[in-house]
């Protein structure tokens, strides 16, 4: 299930699932002024090496500068394999997982052990109480801010 | 109260013995669910975490009253396993498999309407009424679940599984609990429409507003919306129909048409499929929709407020 992916023509690179959650996030995105890079939608427990794969695929894209990384609550899918994929994924392209990730919006199944992952590489997380839209908004005004 | 399933709903599941088949079969436990049996043709006399395994439905229906049936057998046994329980005389069935050809899925819709059951998805998370029940792998493990979803006054549908918990999360975060959710189904033909089951919702005493979860792509919401505009024919409690509201992801897709993003029922094939056009039809026939995933709280309270 995991990885399919539309280009556009923007400089913030997305991770987006599950389904319905891809759809409200990129909206999200676009109605608070982004300009997504990619349509990247994941589900069904990708492992970390699929999720690593396709941060770099998105990164290695010209003119992306972040990405950002928002799905529903999850069940499936563990927190931490998708936090591990991505800070992979960064590392691997050269990037600063801190400065590279505009936002992680992933709570659920096993997301103690993913935000402790994030918090160790000074990664900014956000949790359930954080809405899709809200992240997708904080996402944008730190790319704002410049980096 | 809730609706199609509560705390004594007695669920059966096909397909126990597979590996997804346990892991929700352990979780709806946890939670709380009566689990009487499960069927795997061939492992009759196992037993899968204490519930025991059956050769067939009937051997199950013949001995006890079973309420509902979780279908989670491979997609080209889907069809006949739902043959087996609608004759067995289950009257709700939630197939959660995916990828159902689509003719075996009209197959099963047809039967069921002659027989008089009703069928959730296929490809749905399934159905939770909050601390009550839970029917399919909606909410994930107990504990995950009690987290998202709470007991209280709105009902919710969903065309996406993940948004479902998405949703009730949002509502749980700010005070509002929930009747019972329904995850749909992400296919083009599902079991059961908003439409169908809007009297249920209309009927139950304690669900005080509904909320929706729409994508672009098939007739659902519009004939909802038609439905919600019927001025009679309905049940509908001391002259106050329940207010609705909605939520439309997808809007980029109407740039896009042709192409299917998330779920296979979400495709733009012309205007009325687009989000905007939906959004169109379902508030002028009184239904609130949310232009912002995060705005629902405030508008559920509205809507509850007003009443």
């Amino acid at each position: 299930v995991a990885g399919r992916l539309v280009e556009f023509d923007g400089s913030l690179g997305l991770i987006i699932g599950g389904g319905g959650a891809s759809l409200t996030a990129f909206d999200a995105v676009r109605r608070h002024g982004g300009q997504p890079a990619n349509y990247c939608e994941i589900g069904g427990n990708p492992s970390v090496r699929k999720v690593a794969g396709l941060t770099r695929l998105i990164l290695s894209k010209p003119g992306v500068q972040r990405i950002a990384v928002i799905m529903n609550v999850v069940n499936n899918t563990r927190v931490d394999l998708v936090a591990r994929g991505v800070i992979k994924g960064c590392v691997e392209s050269g990037r600063d997982p801190a400065k590279t990730i505009a936002a992680f919006r992933v709570p659920g199944a096993w997301e103690e052990e993913g935000f402790r992952l994030l918090r160790h590489y000074g990664v900014e997380y956000l949790d359930r109480s954080v809405s899709i839209d809200e992240a997708a908004r904080r996402a944008i005004a730190g790319m704002s801010q410049g980096s | 109260l809730s609706i199609l399933v509560d705390e004594d709903t007695r669920v059966i599941i096909q397909g126990i013995t597979g590996r997804e088949a346990v892991s929700f079969t352990r979780d709806m436990l946890d939670y709380g669910a009566k689990v009487v049996g499960g069927v795997t043709p061939g492992r009759g006399g196992r037993d899968v975490l204490g519930v025991p395994v059956y050769d067939s439905v009937r051997q199950i229906t013949e001995r006890e009253r079973v309420d509902a049936s979780v279908l989670a057998v491979p997609a080209p046994f889907v069809r006949d396993a739902a043959f087996e329980a609608i004759e067995a005389g289950v009257p709700l069935l939630v197939i959660v498999t995916e990828r159902v050809p689509r003719r075996d899925v009209v197959q099963v819709l047809e039967l069921a309407r002659l027989r008089g059951r009703r069928v959730i998805g296929p490809n749905t998370m399934g159905i939770i009424s909050p601390g009550k029940t839970k029917v399919g792998s909606i909410g994930g493990p107990a504990e995950d679940t009690r987290k998202s979803f709470l007991p209280g006054p709105v009902g919710v549908m969903s065309r996406s599984g993940g948004m479902t918990t998405e949703l009730s999360n949002l509502l749980s975060q700010n005070g509002l609990g929930q009747s019972t959710a329904i995850s749909m189904g992400g296919d083009p033909i599902v079991g059961s429409t908003f439409a169908e089951l809007l009297p249920l919702w209309q009927g139950d005493p304690e669900t005080k507003a509904l909320v929706l979860f729409c994508e672009p792509g098939g007739p659902l919401e519009a004939a909802l919306a038609e439905q919600a505009r019927l001025p009679d024919g309905q049940v509908r409690r001391a002259g106050n129909s329940l207010p609705i509201v909605a939520f439309i992801a997808g809007h980029f897709m109407a740039e896009m048409p042709g192409v299917r993003f998330g779920h296979a029922g979400s495709i733009v094939e012309g205007r009325a499929d687009t989000a905007e056009e939906k959004a169109r039809i379902m508030r002028e026939a009184g239904i609130v929709v949310a232009d912002d995933f995060s705005q629902i709280p405030a508008l559920v309270k509205r809507a509850l407020g007003e009443r």
